[in-house]
């Protein structure tokens, strides 16, 4: 009986720490994730303008870096019952969707496909049979296809490999037994992992037009700050804002690129990859139960003014138990019994005791770091162990994510979803319960870059019809000014981000953030270990790693793939910690 | 049949300002008179000389159009052009977005841009044996087919033939 | 320990000829106002030596630089830095390698010295640095055993460079800045120089070609202003080449997001532009190739290159 520990986790977001307990065979028979970072941005928040809170919650991560910023100008206009022109909707579902495949795709291929893919086994690759190999799994593929290219990406690679530096790619595990691909697919990977660096870069623009950069676009309370560029009078005109016809096209063009890549580089890639591991559909299950916000909200030309409607969501809002996908719980935000969070593993104290769950609104953070003092070798995890909560739904864990998505779509009935998994399952030769896996989880993640890059020419082409039919809104200056707010006010804003169900709530005194509380994706799925009495109740990172057997625990590549399948955001997992360990949210829910 | 007479002859006509230029134009006939003499290079950085763009533009008129334009591609383009004056060349450097960013004038009989280095001739054989080994035992589309069964997938969307 | 192609050798091997090895370097001396001379020296120096190692820390990051990285276009998009330029031995979000491996990366980089040491993220120090920590050590412990030796410091950043973020009011974790803990607070001990790259995060362009000419013109670090930053870079305000710089010398202000006046392009100083007080290059270079920048597409400056900016009174939309 051993431990492995795996700290630095690289290729995630943010800092993570696994500590895995084997037994004699090599196989984990428990296993705990610790988050090793804290910043405390919700404290920071106190007193200040609402209206800013989308810049300073933004940056609590710049990768998922729309997420939050969209979330945050929710609550604040939930709480104000501030209602957003309809284009601003839209234009918030493009940013968000934006984010959503460009993470996907940067994550399949940059964080998570070294796992599955031996870079070095590629340099025995023969390029005319990796041509043959890309044309067969993408036909539709008209470019980056032949062999003269193949034989060009070899060579870069082998040149790379021949300079004896070899950088990122030093002292990764290549030659692992664990590594199944042929060479030719292994070429084929790393030749879209470069082309890849490409892709992203253009794609970002999207943000920039709607938000002037990316990272870090802006945003705005009541809608969004880009207005449609027009002349003096009231024609539209290139130039005075990124909101013209170049923008738009830029836009068109972006959509385009990314069905594209998605259709012809990263779903064949993902089947032809998933093909070489199927055993990994049978392993990394984490929970068994899936919850989401839901998030894009539907809307028409002509729609007026509104909130975002829960119950008219692209994705739908629900719980899902059990792997039962013929019941789909309803979830209320505000229901103090639903969501909840425990410190029981986690540094902080709870003034109610550290077991007690308290609902977002009735919260406390008091930290209170009990590790040891660094330098050390091992975490107690037997007490407390990790800056991270852990959120719990009628005191059940639950994953989110891509697959909770897929999950909820394909529950819900969403044609699109249904037919897209079905016929993955069927090429694969899969039954449905493949789905709850790490390879699952990857796999969904891949489908759900699909259904939402399509989904994104659908919303494009609402916008163009809203402003071709004259409606140019993009912001509602009603309650701009904090002159016209209540004297207090609460809210919740939602929203799906690329790592699942992402809620903040927000309370507002005479026009200052009296509390702030963001309870983030990674934080469900990272969060340690609560008890029922003496029952463990495993968050899904450390359900998902129990049972893994490492072939070499100084290599634990099995650990990075099922902790990879669920692209760990640790930035946005720690909690936003309160200097004086008092909570945040006063106002009782009614 | 091409005659002798047919070969164009230009005459050229000075521009003004041209007193702006007669230091340069002096330093321009030392460093010709040196190649001559001795066979030694020199260089002048035009961006590097107390000249107006108008001037440069003079100067470059002054000097002439020769025989030779060449063209490398590489980070934008370079135009190398002999000058009406043999032995001395015009070097204009464009960066990717098409703006000039250097200028030259090089003294020599050719410039060392225009020369292939003698670095490059090892690297450069081997590419070329590569080459002749890819052409002389190329993977047939029946090989590819073959092995792309073996390895579990279907070629049955027919594989199309051109491979290169 | 295998034989190292210089950069030069690693170029050739590429593809690349002398000749387009020989404008590349006129192009960098250019771009640094660099005569003649020097085109020669860099030659030489990249001919004598291997791509120069950069490690890349992180500490209370929230991986927006990282991000912006990906984003760079122009001379040195990241897969050509990391393929051709630099040797990238340590990065969290790009690296093969976890653990022990990973840390393992870091040390045989640093030994020896003459590498470059990028940070993200500001430190805490709050505990003794235990709310930040790293395959079991304090991030500030990681860093002062990482600068040892180093040729050049970038902090990028507005975390690195002025504390960020977790600095600002009431600053819980006592978050720092790395030059702060460097000169004021001599938590880290180093010769090495160092560059503030600010922004939140900071335009790509600025770090690829800042490292890069670092490499170019033999370890020269350019001209920095007086809080460490690149003045070819931080030297003006954003004010000074925005498109809406007309409108406000006319006093065309839009007074909401969406106005007659913002759909024209006015001016967005009271809508809390910060705009005429941000030394950086949005502006001039711009954002995403050129796309756009926050002005262009109707939202103020809100200063993200300053120190302190986050606790600028009023807030992003007090007018200055």
């Amino acid at each position: 009986m051993s431990t492995v520990v795996v700290d630095p986790v690289t290729r995630i977001e943010g800092h993570l720490r696994i500590e895995a307990e084997t037994d004699e065979h090599g196989v984990i028979t428990r296993a705990s994730s610790a988050g090793t970072m804290l910043r405390g941005i919700e404290i920071i928040l106190k007193d200040r303008d609402p209206r800013d809170a989308w810049a300073f919650t933004q940056r609590i991560c710049g990768v998922c870096t729309s997420s939050h910023a969209i979330t945050s100008v929710r609550a604040i206009e939930d709480a104000l019952q501030y209602k957003i022109p309809v284009n601003a909707h839209i234009i918030r579902n493009l940013i968000d969707g934006a984010q959503f495949v460009h993470d996907h795709v940067v994550h399949f291929y940059h964080l998570h496909a070294l796992d599955w893919v031996d870079v070095v086994s590629a340099l025995s690759a023969d390029p005319a049979i990796t041509a043959g190999l890309q044309q067969c799994i993408s036909p539709k593929r008209q470019e980056n296809n032949t062999t003269a290219y193949f034989n060009d990406v070899k060579t870069k690679l082998k040149n790379f490999v021949n300079s004896g530096q070899l950088g990122i790619f030093k002292n990764g595990y290549w030659g692992h037994p664990e590594y199944k691909l042929p060479p030719e697919l292994n070429l084929l990977a790393f030749a879209h992992y470069l082309e890849a660096l490409a892709w992203q870069r253009e794609v970002a623009r999207l943000h920039a037009v709607f938000g002037g950069k990316n990272p870090h676009p802006s945003f705005a309370v009541g809608g969004m700050p880009c207005a449609v560029s027009l002349d003096a009078t009231g024609y539209q005109i290139d130039g005075n804002t990124r909101i013209d016809s170049t923008g738009l096209a830029l836009v068109g063009a972006i959509i385009q690129k990314m069905r594209d890549f998605v259709d012809q580089v990263y779903v064949p890639d993902t089947l032809a990859i998933a093909g070489y591991y199927k055993d990994w559909f049978t392993k990394g299950e984490g929970v068994g139960n899936f919850l989401t916000y839901g998030d894009f909200p539907l809307t028409a030309v002509g729609d007026p003014d509104s909130l975002v409607d829960p119950t008219k969501l692209f994705i739908p809002r629900g719980v899902i138990l059990n792997r039962d996908l013929s019941v789909v719980h309803p979830l209320d935000m505000n229901d103090p019994q639903q969501v909840q969070e425990l410190v029981s593993s986690s540094w902080y104290d709870y003034s109610s005791g550290k077991d007690t769950p308290l609902h977002p609104y009735a919260g406390e953070t008091t930290p209170n770091y009990s590790g040891p003092i660094p330098p050390y070798a091992h975490l107690d995890v037997n007490q407390s162990y990790s800056w991270v909560k852990s959120p719990r739904w009628r005191g059940k864990a639950m994953e989110v994510g891509p697959l909770a998505h897929v999950l909820m779509l394909y529950a819900k009935g969403h044609a699109g979803t249904k037919a897209l998994v079905d016929k993955t399952l069927t090429d694969l030769k899969l039954p449905l319960t493949a789905l709850y896996s790490t390879m699952g989880r990857t796999a969904a993640r891949t489908l759900e870059a699909k259904i939402l890059a399509d989904e994104m020419s659908v919303w494009f082409k609402q916008l163009q019809d809203n402003i071709a039919a004259g409606d140019l809104r993009t912001h509602n200056n009603q309650y701009f000014d904090p002159a016209t707010w209540p004297a207090q006010a609460k809210g919740a804003g939602f929203l799906e981000a690329p790592r699942g169900a992402l809620g903040h709530w927000v309370v507002i005194n005479n026009g200052k953030i009296a509390n702030y509380q963001a309870v983030v994706p990674t934080t469900w799925n990272a969060g340690p270990r609560t008890f029922v009495g003496s029952t463990e109740v495993s968050g899904p990172y450390e359900a998902a790693l129990k049972g893994h057997k490492l072939f070499d625990p100084t290599q634990p590549l099995e650990i990075l793939r099922t902790i990879h399948s669920f692209d760990p955001c640790m930035g946005c997992a720690v909690h936003l910690m309160d200097a004086d360990g008092k909570e945040l949210i006063q106002v009782k829910v009614l | 049949m091409t005659k002798l007479n047919e070969i164009a002859v230009h005459v050229e006509f000075p521009s003004e300002s041209i007193s702006m230029l007669l230091p340069i134009l002096h330093e321009l006939v030392a460093m010709h008179k040196t190649l001559l003499t001795s066979g030694q290079n020199n260089i002048i950085d035009l961006r590097h000389e107390p000249l107006e763009v108008d001037e440069i533009a003079s100067l470059k008129e002054l000097l002439g159009q020769g025989e030779i334009t060449a063209t490398l591609n590489a980070l934008g383009s370079t135009i190398i052009t002999e000058t009406s004056i043999s032995g001395v060349w015009w070097i204009t450097h464009y960066n990717q977005e098409g703006n000039i960013f250097s200028e030259f004038i090089e003294i020599t009989t050719c410039p060392e841009m225009l020369k292939t280095s003698p670095d490059d001739l090892a690297l450069a054989l081997v590419r070329l044996q590569d080459k002749l080994s890819h052409y002389a035992h190329p993977t047939t589309s029946d090989d590819i087919a073959k092995r792309l069964n073996e390895l579990g997938f279907n070629t049955n969307t027919v594989l199309p033939s051109n491979l290169n | 320990m295998s034989e190292q192609d210089t950069i030069l050798e690693h170029l050739q091997r590429q593809g690349v000829s002398r000749r387009s090895f020989l404008k590349f370097c006129t192009l960098a001396a250019s771009s640094m106002a660099l005569p003649l001379g020097s085109i020669a020296a860099f030659a030489d120096a990249l001919a004598a030596s291997p791509r120069p190692k950069v490690i890349w820390l992180s500490a209370q990051e929230c991986t927006g630089c990282s991000e912006t990285l990906l984003r760079a276009y122009d001379q040195y998009p990241v897969e050509k830095l990391l393929l051709e330029m630099i040797s990238l031995d340590y990065h969290n979000t790009l690296m093969a390698p976890s653990g022990l491996a990973a840390e393992k990366s870091r040390l045989d980089s640093i030994a020896g010295g003459g590498h470059i040491v990028v940070i993200d993220g500001s430190v805490p120090l709050k505990e003794n640095g235990a709310w930040s920590v790293v395959g079991g050590r304090t991030i500030l412990d990681v860093i002062e055993e990482s600068v040892v030796g180093a040729a050049l410091i970038i902090a990028v950043g507005n975390c690195a460079a002025f504390g960020g973020l977790p600095g600002a009011f009431p600053n819980p974790t006592d978050a720092h800045g790395i030059d702060d803990l460097i000169t004021n607070l001599k938590k880290i001990t180093t010769t090495a120089p160092l560059i503030n790259i600010p922004g939140c995060p900071p335009i790509p362009e600025v770090l690829t070609v800042v490292i890069v000419n670092f490499i170019l013109s033999g370890h020269q670090a350019p001209a920095l202003d007086g809080l460490k930053r690149p003045l070819p870079y931080y030297g003006g305000t954003v004010h000074d080449n925005c498109s809406r710089l007309g409108h406000y010398k006319l006093g065309n202000f839009a007074t909401s997001f969406d106005d007659a006046g913002a759909r024209q392009g006015f001016c967005l100083l009271h809508l809390g532009c910060k705009g005429t007080l941000t030394h950086n290059y949005c502006t001039t270079l711009k954002w995403n190739k050129g796309t756009s920048y926050p002005m262009l597409s109707g939202h103020g400056c809100i200063g993200c290159s300053e120190p302190n900016f986050w606790d600028r009174k009023g807030g992003f939309y007090k007018s200055l």
